[in-house]
C-alpha cells in the first residue's frame, strides 16, 4: 500500500496522461479453477470450479461439471459431498454448518484428477460499527467505509473484507492482519480508487476472520492491485495439484448502513 | 639497470588552477625525454616521482588547461608546486574529461570514467539542474533507473550497488524528490570519477561500481560567488580565502520552490500540501604546512513531500568528514578521515482522529587510512585501512493516541565492517599493472534477538545476544587485478578482474525503488553478497587525438542476491528476514564509447548491449529470469555545437530496449472479481524509451566582475508518452472485457534557468 500511495502521488502531482495499448499476450494453458468458502453462517455453502482464459477473451469463465465435491469436518469426521446446482459449475452443501474451530478438508475430483485443501475457521470478531470517513484530495471529497472493530490481544488475527455498494460487490481485495494493530480498537478505512460512496447509498460490509493461508491469498491479491509498483504476481493457492484459487473456513459477521 | 647504481631523487608537489586555488585530480605529469617516468595527481592534488639524477623537462597537463612546462635540474629532493592557467572563460561548468588521453590509453585502469570541471553545463537537462549523475547515466554501462524511480544500475547490479562517495563518505539515497534529481548539487563537485565495479583496492563494500564524488575546495585567492535562478528551482554557491594561499571555504545551497506556488492556491488541501527539498553543501580547508592540510565538509539535504493532511514523507542524509593530509617525507602521502552519514525516512499516515508515523534510519561513524608510497618512476603503492561502525534503526512506529497501530520499535542492529588493503601499480614496458588484495570483515555485534528460520518463514529458533556480544563474522578475500598493453602510440588492450562484496543492502522491491525502501545489514541469515568481474577493453584515438574510442566487453557473477517474497512485510516487521529470498545473478555486455572532443561541435555516442539475469529457486520454478532494468540495447547521443562565442545549441537523445516486466497470460475469477495469471516473471517488455532533449545558452556580455547566461531547454521535445506504469484491467467501458492502460508523466518539460557569477 506504501509504494501505491507513492506511486499515486507522483500521478497526481505530474499532470499526467493515460491511454489504452495493445499488448502482445502470450496465452498460458487453460487451468482450473477452484473456490469455496465454509462460513459460521448456516449452509448451503458453494464450491465453485471453471477454467481460466486467455487475457483477450471475454470475462467468461468455462464452467466445469461432473466433478465429484466433499468436504470434511475433521473435528466430528463427518463427509459431506455437493451437489451439483442449475448454475453450471456451483457445487452446493447438503447438511454441513460451520463451527469455530473446526477444520475442513475439501476434496474435488474432476476427470480422475484430485485436488485437496484444508482450512480452520478462527474465532470470531465482530464489526462494532460500520462509519464512513470523508477526505478532501483536492477539492475532491472521497467518503470512504470504515470498519470500527476490538481486535482481540495476544492473538495474531487475519481479516478480510467484502465490500458491496447498493448490494453490488465493490471491485477489490482488502486483507488485513494484526501485526502491528494488536488488541487495539482498529478503524480500517476500505480504500476506493473510483466512485465513492455517494449520499443514500446501502453499503454492506462483510468481515471474515480467516486463516493465514487466505491472508497470504487476499495480501497478494490486494497489493496486485491499482497502479502498484511491486511485480505483480500469483496468489499463492492453498489447494493442491496446481489448481487456482483457494478454499477458506470463514468466521463472518456482516454489517450494512445506510450513508 | 643502470639506474639503479644513480642516485634517485623525487619530485613532488600539489597542481592546482591557478585563478581559483582549486587542487586538481588526475593531472599528468610527465619527465621528458624519459616517457616512462610519469604520474597523476591524487585526490588532493598531490603528486611525486622518483627520477634518476639529471636535467628534465616536466610537462603537466590537463584538460581543459594549458600544459606547464619546468626545467628541473634533479640533484636533490625537490618540492614545485604548480598552478596551471584554464583556457575556458567558463570555470564553473562541468566537463567529461578523460585524463590526457595518453593515461587514458596506457592505464591499467578500465571501466573507469572521469567527469570534472567545464563543459556539460550545456547538456540539456530536466527542468534545468544540472546533474552529475543524470550525466553518467548517458554513459555506456550506466542505465537508468527511469522517470520516477531513484538511482542508476551499472552493468547489472541493483541501484544499492553503486558506492556513491560524497567527500570520501558513503550516501545512503542519492536522490531527491523520488528520484526526478540527484542530492549532488553540481555547483558544489569539482570532480567525479566512475568505475564500473573494476575499481582499485582501496575501494569496498559495493558490488557494481564507485561514484567517488570531490568537492570544491573553494577559491583561495578571491571571493566569488555563483547561482541560478530556474522555474522550479535556485542555487547559490560562494567561495572565498579564509587566509590567502593558506585556505578557502566553499558553501552552496538549493531548494526547490513549487511549494511556494501551492501556497497561493485558494484551495486549503493544495496549500496544505508540499513538494520540495533542499540541499546545503559546506566545505573548509586550511594549509597548515607544506606537510600538513585539513579538511572538513558537510553535507544535508532533505525531501518534504506531503499530499494534503493524509500522508507526509521525509527523508534525508546528512554527512560529515573530517581529513588531514600528511606527507611524511615526498615518497609517503597520508591522509586520515574520519566520517559520519545518516540516511532517514519518516512516513506519516493521517486520518480524522489519529495519526502514525513509521520512522527508519541508518548512522555510520567510519575511520579510514590511507598511504601512498611512491618508488622510482610509475611504480606506486597505495595501502590503508578502513572501518564502519554502523546502526541501524529498522523501524518505528509513532502512534497517537487513537491510532489503530501499536507503538513499536524495533531492536537496533550494529555491525562492524572494516578492511585492510594494498594495491600496488607499475609499468613494464608496454605493459602497465595495477593489481591489488582487500581484505573484508563484517562483525555483527548484539544487543539483540537474532532469528532462525523455517521455509514457511516462522521463527523456529531466537538467540538473545549481549550488548557488544559477536554474533557473527564474515571475511571476504577481495582480490583486483587489472592491465594494460600499448599496442602502438594511439591504441591499447586492457583486462581485469575483480572481486567485490557487500553488507549493507537495500530491500526494494524488484520493479521499482523508492526512499522509503529498508536498508538491512548481513546477519546470520542473510550473507555477504559477493561479485565477480571480467572485462576486456581496447582503446583507441583517431584523428590525432580529436577523437576517442573504447570498448569494453564484461561479464559479471553475482552470488547471494536479495529480494523478497509475494506480498511480504517489511515495514516495521522484526521477523523482516522471513520475508526475504536469495539467489544469483549474471550479467554480461558490449560497451562502445566514442567522443569527439575539440571543434564546434562535441559530444559523445555510447551504445551498450547487455543482458542481466537473475535466478532465485522460489520465482520463476526457479529458472533463470531478466531482471528489471535488463534493456538489451541501450543508446545515449550527447552533441554540443558552439553557434558563435555567445549561443551554444545542445541536444541529447536517448533510446533503451523497455524494462521487463510481468504481464498477465491469462485471467479468471474470484469472488466475481477478474484476477490476472501471471505464467513468468519479466517474461515482457516495456515499450522501447525514447526521447530527445534540447537546449540553448545565451551567454551575457562577459563584464569584470559579473557573468551570466540563460539556458532555455526542453525535455522531452518531440513529446513521446513513455509509459511510467501498464495497468491491466476490466475495461471500464465494457465490463465483460479487459485492458491494458498506459499511464506516461509528462511530455514536453519546459524550463529556463538564468545562471550567474560574479
Amino acid at each position: 500500500m506504501k509504494t501505491n500511495l507513492i506511486a499515486t502521488s507522483i500521478i497526481i502531482f505530474f499532470a499526467s496522461c493515460t491511454k489504452t495499448i495493445d499488448v502482445n499476450l502470450r496465452t498460458a494453458a487453460s487451468q482450473i479453477v477452484i473456490q469455496g468458502n465454509i462460513t459460521n453462517l448456516g449452509g448451503p455453502y458453494y464450491v465453485k470450479i471453471n477454467k481460466s482464459v486467455s487475457f483477450d477473451a471475454d470475462n467468461t469463465y468455462p464452467a466445469v461439471s461432473g466433478a465429484i465435491v466433499s468436504v470434511l469436518d475433521s473435528n466430528t469426521n463427518v463427509r459431506d459431498y455437493f451437489t451439483q446446482t442449475g448454475n453450471e459449475g456451483y457445487y452446493a452443501s447438503n447438511k454441513l454448518s460451520g463451527q469455530i474451530g473446526h477444520t475442513y478438508k475439501l476434496s474435488v475430483i474432476v476427470d480422475g484428477e484430485e485436488y485437496t485443501s484444508s482450512s480452520t475457521m478462527p474465532d470470531y470478531v465482530g464489526i462494532n460499527e460500520l462509519t464512513f470517513t470523508k477526505t478532501k484530495i483536492f477539492n475532491q471529497v472521497r467518503n470512504l467505509p470504515q470498519v470500527n472493530f476490538k481486535d482481540p490481544q495476544g492473538v495474531t488475527n487475519y481479516y478480510t473484507f467484502t465490500l458491496l455498494v447498493n448490494d453490488v460487490p465493490y471491485k477489490a481485495f482488502y486483507a488485513l492482519d494484526d501485526r502491528l494493530t494488536d488488541g487495539n480498537i482498529i478503524r480500517q478505512q476500505l480504500y476506493m480508487d473510483s466512485a465513492y460512496i455517494q449520499m443514500n447509498d446501502f453499503v454492506t460490509v462483510v468481515m471474515a476472520n480467516v486463516d493465514k493461508n487466505v491472508y497470504n491469498y487476499y495480501n497478494v491479491l490486494q497489493s496486485n492491485s491499482g497502479a502498484s509498483s511491486t511485480t505483480p504476481s500469483n496468489p499463492p493457492s492453498n489447494i493442491s495439484n496446481n489448481a487456482l484459487g483457494y478454499f477458506g473456513a470463514e468466521c463472518v459477521d456482516v454489517k450494512s448502513v445506510t450513508f | 639497470m643502470q639506474a639503479v647504481a644513480q642516485h634517485r631523487y623525487t619530485i613532488s608537489g600539489i597542481i592546482r588552477d591557478k585563478t581559483t586555488g582549486e587542487t586538481l585530480i588526475g593531472t599528468s605529469i610527465r619527465i621528458l625525454p624519459q616517457a616512462k617516468y610519469s604520474s597523476t595527481s591524487n585526490n588532493y592534488g598531490f603528486y611525486a616521482i622518483v627520477v634518476p639524477e639529471g636535467d628534465y623537462t616536466m610537462v603537466i597537463s590537463y584538460t581543459g588547461y594549458k600544459a606547464d612546462t619546468i626545467s628541473i635540474s634533479l640533484t636533490k629532493d625537490l618540492i614545485r608546486n604548480v598552478s596551471l592557467i584554464p583556457t575556458s572563460g567558463q570555470l564553473s561548468e562541468i566537463v567529461i574529461t578523460s585524463a590526457a588521453s595518453h593515461d587514458r590509453l596506457s592505464t591499467a585502469q578500465m571501466g573507469t570514467q572521469k567527469i570534472s570541471t567545464a563543459e556539460i553545463a550545456n547538456v540539456p537537462v530536466f527542468l534545468g539542474e544540472k546533474d552529475v549523475i543524470k550525466t553518467i547515466q548517458l554513459l555506456p554501462g550506466v542505465k537508468s533507473g527511469g522517470e520516477g524511480s531513484g538511482g542508476f544500475y551499472v552493468r547489472g547490479g541493483n541501484i544499492d550497488e553503486n558506492l556513491l562517495l560524497l567527500d570520501e563518505v558513503p550516501v545512503y539515497n542519492a536522490t531527491h524528490l523520488l528520484g526526478f534529481f540527484s542530492t549532488f548539487n553540481s555547483d558544489a563537485i569539482k570532480d567525479l570519477t566512475l568505475y564500473k565495479g573494476a575499481s582499485p583496492a582501496e575501494y569496498g563494500g559495493r558490488l557494481s561500481s564507485v561514484v567517488d564524488i570531490r568537492t570544491k575546495d573553494g577559491n583561495n585567492q578571491e571571493f566569488h560567488g555563483s547561482g541560478g535562478l530556474g522555474i522550479i528551482a535556485s542555487h547559490l554557491n560562494f567561495e572565498g580565502p579564509i587566509v590567502k594561499d593558506k585556505g578557502s571555504f566553499m558553501i552552496s545551497a538549493r531548494r526547490t520552490y513549487a511549494d511556494v506556488f501551492l501556497k497561493l492556491s485558494n484551495n486549503e488541501d493544495v496549500r496544505n500540501s508540499n513538494l520540495y527539498f533542499y540541499d546545503v553543501n559546506a566545505k573548509a580547508n586550511y594549509n597548515l604546512n607544506d606537510h600538513n592540510r585539513i579538511y572538513l565538509s558537510f553535507y544535508n539535504g532533505k525531501d518534504n513531500l506531503k499530499l494534503s493532511d493524509q500522508l507526509a514523507l521525509y527523508y534525508g542524509n546528512t554527512t560529515g568528514t573530517f581529513r588531514w593530509n600528511h606527507n611524511f617525507n615526498s615518497h609517503l602521502f597520508s591522509n586520515t578521515t574520519l566520517a559520519y552519514s545518516d540516511y532517514n525516512h519518516h512516513i506519516e499516515v493521517a486520518d480524522n482522529s489519529s495519526n502514525t508515523k513509521i520512522i527508519s534510519k541508518i548512522r555510520d561513524f567510519s575511520f579510514k587510512e590511507d598511504f601512498q608510497y611512491f618508488m622510482a618512476g610509475d611504480d606506486k603503492i597505495k595501502f590503508g585501512v578502513t572501518a564502519t561502525h554502523h546502526t541501524l534503526d529498522p523501524g518505528m512506529v509513532d502512534a497517537s493516541k487513537n491510532s489503530s497501530y501499536n507503538p513499536e520499535t524495533l531492536d537496533k542492529k550494529y555491525a562492524l565492517e572494516s578492511a585492510a588493503y594494498i594495491n600496488h601499480e607499475k609499468g613494464f614496458g608496454k605493459w602497465k599493472i595495477n593489481y591489488g588484495l582487500r581484505l573484508s570483515v563484517f562483525n555483527v555485534f548484539g544487543p539483540g534477538t537474532f532469528y532462525k528460520f523455517n521455509s514457511a518463514g516462522d521463527a523456529t529458533d531466537s538467540t538473545k545476544y549481549a550488548a557488544a556480544e559477536l554474533v557473527q563474522t564474515y571475511i571476504n578475500l577481495e582480490p583486483r587485478a587489472a592491465a594494460s598493453y600499448q599496442l602502438d602510440s594511439v591504441s591499447s588492450l586492457k583486462f581485469a578482474y575483480s572481486r567485490n562484496t557487500q553488507n549493507v543492502h537495500l530491500i526494494s522491491s524488484s520493479a521499482s525503488t523508492s526512499p522509503t525502501d529498508l536498508w538491512i545489514l548481513s546477519s546470520p541469515n542473510v550473507k555477504p553478497e559477493i561479485a565477480d568481474q571480467v572485462s576486456l577493453g581496447y582503446y583507441r584515438d583517431l584523428s590525432h587525438g580529436r577523437y576517442e574510442f573504447s570498448s569494453e566487453i564484461y561479464y559479471k557473477q553475482l552470488q547471494n542476491q536479495i529480494d523478497f517474497k509475494d506480498g511480504a512485510s517489511l515495514t516495521v516487521n522484526n521477523y523482516v528476514e522471513s520475508q526475504l529470498l536469495y539467489g544469483k545473478g549474471r550479467a554480461y555486455g558490449l560497451e562502445l564509447f566514442a567522443k569527439k572532443k575539440t571543434g564546434r561541435l562535441t559530444g559523445w555516442i555510447s551504445y551498450t548491449l547487455s543482458r542481466t539475469e537473475r535466478q532465485i529457486a522460489e520465482i520463476n520454478n526457479g529458472s533463470w529470469y531478466p531482471a528489471r532494468q535488463d534493456q538489451t540495447h541501450n543508446l545515449a547521443i550527447v552533441s554540443m555545437y558552439q553557434l558563435s562565442r555567445k549561443v551554444t545549441l545542445s541536444a541529447n537523445w536517448v533510446y533503451n530496449t523497455g524494462n521487463a516486466v510481468t504481464y498477465p497470460s491469462g485471467k479468471y475469477e474470484i469472488n466475481e472479481q477478474t484476477v490476472f495469471l501471471y505464467a513468468e516473471r519479466n517474461g515482457y517488455r516495456m515499450p522501447a524509451y525514447h526521447r530527445l532533449d534540447v537546449g540553448v545558452t545565451i551567454y551575457g556580455k562577459q563584464k569584470k566582475r559579473w557573468n551570466s547566461n540563460w539556458n532555455f531547454s526542453v525535455y522531452n521535445a518531440y513529446g513521446k508518452e513513455n509509459p511510467y506504469i501498464i495497468e491491466f484491467k476490466n475495461d471500464p467501458a465494457n465490463p465483460s472485457r479487459t485492458i491494458a492502460q498506459q499511464t506516461a508523466l509528462f511530455r514536453w518539460v519546459p524550463s529556463i534557468t538564468y545562471n550567474f557569477s560574479f
